[in-house]
């Protein structure tokens, strides 16, 4: 017990004089400190005091400093009190507050930081203090933060937070309290190497994005940790490089970038930010955009191959930052066209044509080739996406192929999936009947054959299924048929047609290679392999187990007589009966260890074993007893190139088919197919067993099934292989190209013309007919204008151009023309040579016109035309005798006028053109459009080419209204498209317009308006290099300025009056085509 | 000096006959329907596809009918002599081709005009066959110019010299048309083309156009079965991507080109596969078709 000597009971009074509290807590504080010798003492109750008088509210700090002293010397060596105490004394003279928490946090601090950088803590926590009250509170927080903070950092570490936090307070103090507030679930997640790089990119980001920080501190470690170790540094550093930039961050880097590589695989990661890294040193922003669509561009490639992509991205970038950006974003058609170079994926959609062509010369009947996703969908039986299959009327085949280094050989891989489908239909794998013979087996058998499935009473759909009841094995049976008819047709393919044998037998040789050894399948297994192996061609010798090579011998002697020319698909169930009974009689059991192996050739075929031969191996395998480690037959594993046959389905679907049509025929409403057939059928299918599930389930299943079987067979198929398969209805504020899946819609790219580039796919434009209406419109339009149509009448007619014209002077033609006789024979008289073009013939000249007329139907039109009038009749005004002669015109016109819209002007204007287009003989048609947004550009029929001026297009002209905006480039590109279909020799297009071309992101960033205007102007200049001739008539008088650029290089006129249109416009025809 | 042996051969229009029996594989009755037709002078209208033996069969025709072995009854040498060869007018229409082309006209010679009779008017005055080929590509007025040769009347009107001639007994006009061809514009109108039989021509089948190509290309009989193929795979794509398909003509040019030593494929792409069509898509199919039948 320590002496409480004068001094000390002096600074007793003294405490107590400030508050009674103080005193307390001294004396309770000096109970406790034993450890320290007299003198050290006082001077610690000294501080205390002094603390506590330094002003107003220091005794607050000094309670601190006394309360928390015992819990720090138990951390500290008696001798380094003053390191404790000093910096305090420091702080307390700042503020109290920040004193005293320095104090209250010393004693847990000091398990992490050594009493000699106590004074350095305290300078850091100072730093944060302004004098504000504000910065007060940060300071003291820090101080009460600082043992979470020592938890995780070092002291230069958290000098580095504080400068942080201290730089954040310069713009926020409540962010960089909030900040402190998150220490620990920052730092508790973040790996100590991670610490340093996390920090330095926080606090580059306070210059420019100090708003980031707090959201940085929260995602930013999650993000980090989902980064690959040795990559972080890197990564971040990365990070650092986009601060400062436009429009770009470090923090949404780095959201975007861990989004990116979530995506990747994981060791393709350090390539990818290496990849990154190059476009970040161009443009950061470019770098961002990047992000986005690389997971989209390495869909397409690979990630070896994205630096040759990136570099063709960078090259744009140094010549055209708007092309570079929109190259990045994919928004261009140079960045798709050099990702289909590079890419080997090849899909299905790009050469679906060609391969359909190729399997319709093949099949020589009609053959889509689909998606065989469309296969799956529809639920009937077929699983798989990824292999080809058919169902008798169409070529199922898988998305893309990406099997092979090339497009080239992925290409071939397509032809041979295609082809081992055609060679089904073509070698009538599914036209199995007992009506027709085999061409190779003895008639006896195959009568057999007939009796005993005529003997059956099952009900069956085909004779396939009546074939495979007979069996009681279903699965084993099928794989049989299957293997043979496979077998059959690949080698009846190769024998004819000599160009693709090559191919053939280097995809059957690899299909060869993925067999797995026979020893590790059990016995009827083991033998079904050997018919694969058979039906694939495998040359040579094959090595089984000497019991079993007779048994083999007769198994690929018999598969393989049918291999030879002229055998058909019953020779195939013949063979599959002689084979299943060997296979059925052989128990499936694992192959043991070490047995006898002796080599077998398979490559070539002895003849069929006789009858005798066969019986006697029947016999023998008779005699051999059950074996309970038998289990249960499994099919063989697939071969890839030949994708799913399914014989039994098919056929069913045919009969279906056909039994719907002659229902049809007859007219008695729905067809009725064999239900209980097609339950029968899928009793023991093995479509319905690979899908697993309790009995009810299978029962549900298999209903489930009929009824979509039903469906399939009812429906007429003959919409469009894309048809059905998806809505083309997409996000429509996503920014990527758009795909069509519906008949009808077309795609067009779009001009941009800052990134020099086409956005490829942009435009989605919908075709169809405009509605009808009243037919009268165009009776009443002509009749109200009775005079200009009879001055169209005349001028039109009088310059329709003659259909015959005589030619004078030719070398050759019907008649001499005597003027030229005359002439030569006086030359030659004269003593010159005579011309000896004497003759005249008539020549046709044909006038071969096409015209489109392109309306404009946005809502603008809806204008009416006196509210356009307005601001004239005020300029009017000006001039007496001008409004005079205005007013006059306009009361003539008046009741005419009346209430009249732009678009009706427009829609009259046309009544009178087309009155002189039919006088004329021209081919015309007639298309509105409008629509809103890209991904909804309408495009109304009025009136096609081939269509004569019937009613339904006078009907549909009266429907002609205001609908939405108007974005011109689709429109045009459309009816380009259009003429082009047309056979004229000259062509022309024109397009009737009230304004500016305007839609919803039909502009750049949705800013500059010359967006629409460039792509329009483009879309025009596409239809001139196709040789059509443009024209824009346009009715704003704002017109001209934009025009000027729109209509460059090519005719375009500015109505000022609207009502001046009807008169115009067939005037305007008449100059530009006559 | 060396001979030159003189390389063409020349004779007037209506001197051409066939004196080599033309390789011909009569696929139906049309030999016997010919006969007939030749026997009564009733005119012929031959329709099918480009390509598929129309013209060839004229000429066999014109040589059969015109052979000596036709008549069994002349014996001695002297008659044979007697024989009449029956020559073969032979006129590509186009569609300048106008009446003056194929009736004749003035020309002048010196001082005065001369008449000079058109090949149809030649072969009205020797008894020819006078084959029109592609006829609706013709100027409408020639049309109605062979109306009269082609009726009972069977004369040829010459409106410039004013006269009328009446036709050879051993003249037949015979015209070929290609339907399906032609846009509706030029097709045959009826009042032309109720004058005449007509026997339909199509491309041979599989075997037959095999013999056909193998004959005239002088190739193997497996490659001749590959293109005979070739053919029917490509025929498959009639109206599903073709419009016009391949001619037996040009399967035996590539065979033809391969007996010189061009491989397969090349000779089927330069003859089979460019010449019918300009889209590379189908292009693309066809050659793979092609790929697929030949090495």
């Amino acid at each position: 017990m320590r002496a409480w000597n004068e001094k000390l009971r002096t600074i007793e009074v003294d405490l107590e004089k400030i508050s009674p509290m103080l005193s307390d807590e001294f004396r309770r504080a000096g109970q406790q400190m034993d450890a320290l010798d007299d003198a050290t003492f006082f001077k610690w109750a000294q501080d205390g005091l002094d603390i506590a008088k330094h002003s107003l509210r220091s005794w607050e700090a000094a309670s601190d400093y006394f309360r928390s002293t015992p819990n720090v010397m138990k951390k500290l060596p008696p001798t380094d009190i003053r390191l404790w105490v000093a910096p305090g004394k420091d702080l307390a003279e700042e503020s109290a507050v920040l004193a005293g928490a320095y104090f209250r946090a010393s004693a847990q601090t000091l398990e992490f930081l050594a009493s000699k950088d106590l004074s350095e803590w305290a300078t850091i926590g100072k730093s944060l203090y302004k004098g504000t009250w504000k910065s007060t509170s940060l300071a003291a927080a820090f101080y009460d933060t600082t043992p979470k903070l020592a938890k995780y950092l070092n002291l230069d570490e958290i000098a580095r937070f504080a400068l942080l936090l201290d730089a954040l307070s310069v713009h926020s103090y409540d962010q960089g309290s909030e900040c402190l507030k998150m220490v620990d679930q920052v730092f508790s997640s973040l790996e100590k190497p991670d610490r340093q790089p996390f920090l330095q990119l926080a606090a580059v980001m306070i210059d420019n994005n100090w708003r980031d920080v707090r959201t940085y501190l929260d995602l930013g470690p999650k993000i980090i940790n989902r980064i690959r170790k040795e990559h972080r540094k890197v990564f971040l550093a990365l990070a650092e490089a986009t601060a400062g930039a436009d429009n770009c961050s470090p923090l949404t880097f780095i959201v975007d970038a861990s989004k990116a590589l979530d995506e990747i695989a994981p060791h393709d990661h350090f390539n990818f930010i290496t990849i990154t890294e190059s476009v970040l040193k161009k443009s950061p922003m470019a770098a961002l955009e990047f992000l986005h669509s690389a997971p989209k561009v390495l869909v397409k490639i690979k990630m070896d191959q994205m630096q040759t992509w990136v570099n063709g991205g960078l090259q744009i970038l140094a010549e055209n930052p708007d092309g570079g950006m929109a190259y990045f974003k994919l928004e261009s058609k140079h960045a798709i066209d050099i990702m289909e170079d590079i890419s080997s994926t090849l899909e299905l959609d790009k050469i679906r044509e060609v391969l359909s062509m190729y399997c319709q010369a093949l099949a020589g009947s009609h053959m889509q080739i689909k998606n065989s996703e469309t296969l799956t969908e529809k639920g009937i039986g077929w699983t798989s996406i990824e292999s080809a299959s058919t169902e008798g009327t169409a070529i199922f085949l898988p998305p893309s192929a990406k099997k092979y280094p090339s497009k080239l050989e992925n290409f071939g891989w397509y032809k041979i999936l295609s082809t081992h489908q055609v060679a089904h239909l073509e070698y009538g794998s599914f036209q199995f009947s007992f009506g027709k013979q085999p061409f190779l087996f003895k008639e006896y058998l195959w009568q057999d054959l007939t009796r005993v499935t005529a003997g059956r009473k099952t009900q069956a759909l085909s004779d396939i299924q009546r074939f495979f009841s007979i069996f009681p094995n279903k699965r084993l049976v099928s794989d049989i048929f299957m293997l043979v008819e496979d077998g059959r047709i690949d080698a009846q393919f190769k024998r004819e047609y000599a160009g693709i044998r090559q191919t053939y037998s280097k995809i059957q040789k690899t299909a060869l290679a993925e067999r797995p050894p026979f020893e590790s399948l059990p016995g009827q297994e083991a033998l079904v392999e050997v018919l694969v192996r058979v039906s694939l061609q495998q040359g040579g010798i094959v090595r089984v187990p000497s019991q079993k090579q007779t048994l083999v011998r007769s198994i690929v002697d018999i598969a393989r007589s049918v291999q030879v020319e002229g055998a058909n698909v019953e020779d195939t169930a013949q063979a599959t009966v002689l084979i299943y009974e060997i296979i059925a009689k052989v128990k499936n059991t694992p192959q043991e260890g070490n047995q006898d192996q002796s080599d077998t050739e398979v490559s070539d075929s002895e003849g069929m074993p006789s009858a005798e031969e066969l019986k006697a191996l029947m016999e023998k395998l008779d005699q051999e007893g059950a074996n309970p480690k038998e289990t249960e037959y499994k099919s063989p594993q697939k071969v890839e190139y030949r994708g799913e046959f399914k014989p039994e389905l098919v056929q069913a679907l045919n009969e279906m088919r056909k039994q719907n049509e002659e229902d049809s025929e007859e007219e008695d409403g729905k067809p009725e197919f064999d239900e209980e057939a097609l339950k029968e059928m899928l009793k023991d299918s093995t479509e319905i067993e690979q899908m697993e599930g309790s009995e009810q389930d299978m029962m549900e299943l298999t209903e489930e099934m009929i009824e979509k079987l039903m469906q399939e067979a009812a429906s007429q198929d003959d919409q469009d292989p894309q048809a059905g398969s998806g809505q083309s209805d997409k996000d429509p504020n996503s920014d990527k190209p758009l795909t069509v899946s519906k008949p009808k819609q077309y795609l067009y790219d779009e001009w941009d013309f800052r990134a020099v580039d086409y956005k490829p796919r942009w435009c989605i434009v919908k075709e169809r007919p405009l509605e009808e209406g009243s037919p009268d419109f165009y009776d009443k339009t002509l009749t109200g204008y009775s005079t200009l149509v009879a001055q169209i009448k005349h001028q039109f007619e009088m310059s329709q151009p003659e259909q015959f014209k005589k030619v004078k002077r030719l070398p050759d033609g019907d008649e001499y023309d005597f003027d030229a006789v005359i002439e030569a024979i006086v030359e030659r008289r004269a003593g010159s040579t005579p011309d000896d073009k004497v003759y005249w013939r008539r020549n046709k000249i044909e006038r071969d016109v096409a015209v489109a007329l392109l309306l404009d139907m946005s809502a603008s039109t809806a204008e009416a035309i006196e509210d356009g009038r307005q601001a004239e009749k005020w300029d009017y005004r000006n001039d007496p005798h001008d409004y005079m002669q205005w007013l006059r015109q306009h009361k003539e016109e008046g009741a005419r006028r009346a209430n009249k819209r732009i678009i009706d002007v427009e829609k009259e204007s046309i009544v009178l053109l087309m009155k002189a287009l039919e006088i004329l003989g021209d081919r015309y048609a007639i298309y509105g459009f409008s629509g809103y947004g890209r991904e909804n550009v309408e495009f109304y029929l009025i009136k096609e080419f081939k269509e004569s001026l019937t009613n339904h297009v006078k009907a549909r002209l009266d429907k002609v209204t205001p609908m939405h905006a108007t974005r011109m480039g689709p429109a045009i590109r459309h009816t380009t498209s259009k003429l082009e279909a047309v056979d004229a020799k000259s062509k022309f297009m024109f397009l009737l317009s009230d304004g500016r071309p305007q839609d919803r992101g039909y502009s750049r960033e949705g800013v500059e308006k010359e967006y629409a205007v460039h792509d329009t102007k483009m879309a025009f200049t596409e239809a001139r290099r196709k040789h059509i001739t443009p024209f824009a008539l346009t009715v704003d008088r704002t017109g001209h300025d934009y025009l000027k650029t729109m209509c460059q290089d090519m005719g375009y006129e500015v109505l000022a009056d609207v009502a001046s249109l009807p008169k115009r416009l067939p005037q305007l025809y008449r100059t530009l085509t006559l | 000096m060396p001979e030159i042996k003189n390389s063409y051969k020349e004779r007037a229009i209506e001197e051409y006959v066939l004196k080599e029996d033309p390789f011909y594989i009569p696929i139906k009755d049309e030999i016997e329907l010919f006969e007939a037709a030749y026997e009564q002078k009733l005119p012929v209208l031959l329709k099918g596809p480009t390509g598929c033996g129309k013209t060839r069969f004229v000429e066999y025709m014109s040589w059969r009918l015109g052979r000596p072995a036709a008549s069994v009854k002349r014996k001695s040498k002297k008659e044979n002599e007697g024989e009449r060869q029956i020559p073969l007018v032979t006129i590509a229409c186009h569609e300048d081709l106008t009446a003056s082309d194929l009736v004749g006209r003035y020309l002048l010679e010196g001082e005065e005009t001369k008449w000079i009779d058109g090949p149809l008017t030649r072969a009205v005055r020797v008894g020819a066959i006078c084959y029109l080929d592609e006829v609706v590509e013709a100027r409408k007025d020639t049309t109605v110019l062979i109306h009269p040769l082609t009726d009972h009347r069977r004369i040829l009107p010459i409106e410039k010299r004013g006269i009328v001639l009446e036709a050879h007994e051993g003249f037949l006009l015979v015209i070929s048309y290609n339907p399906g061809y032609q846009s509706a514009l030029k097709d045959l109108k009826q009042s032309t083309r109720q004058r005449f039989i007509a026997i339909e021509f199509n491309y041979p089948p599989k075997e037959i156009e095999k013999e056909i190509i193998k004959h005239e290309s002088g190739v193997d009989a497996q490659t001749a079965l590959d293109l005979a193929r070739l053919g029917e795979k490509v025929r498959n794509l009639k109206d599903h991507g073709l419009q016009e398909v391949v001619s037996t003509r040009l399967l035996i040019y590539a065979g033809r080109l391969i007996a010189m030593g061009i491989s397969p494929r090349r000779a089927c792409d330069a003859a089979v596969v460019y010449g019918i069509i300009d889209d590379p898509e189908v292009q693309k199919s066809l050659q793979e078709v092609v790929s697929t039948i030949f090495e």
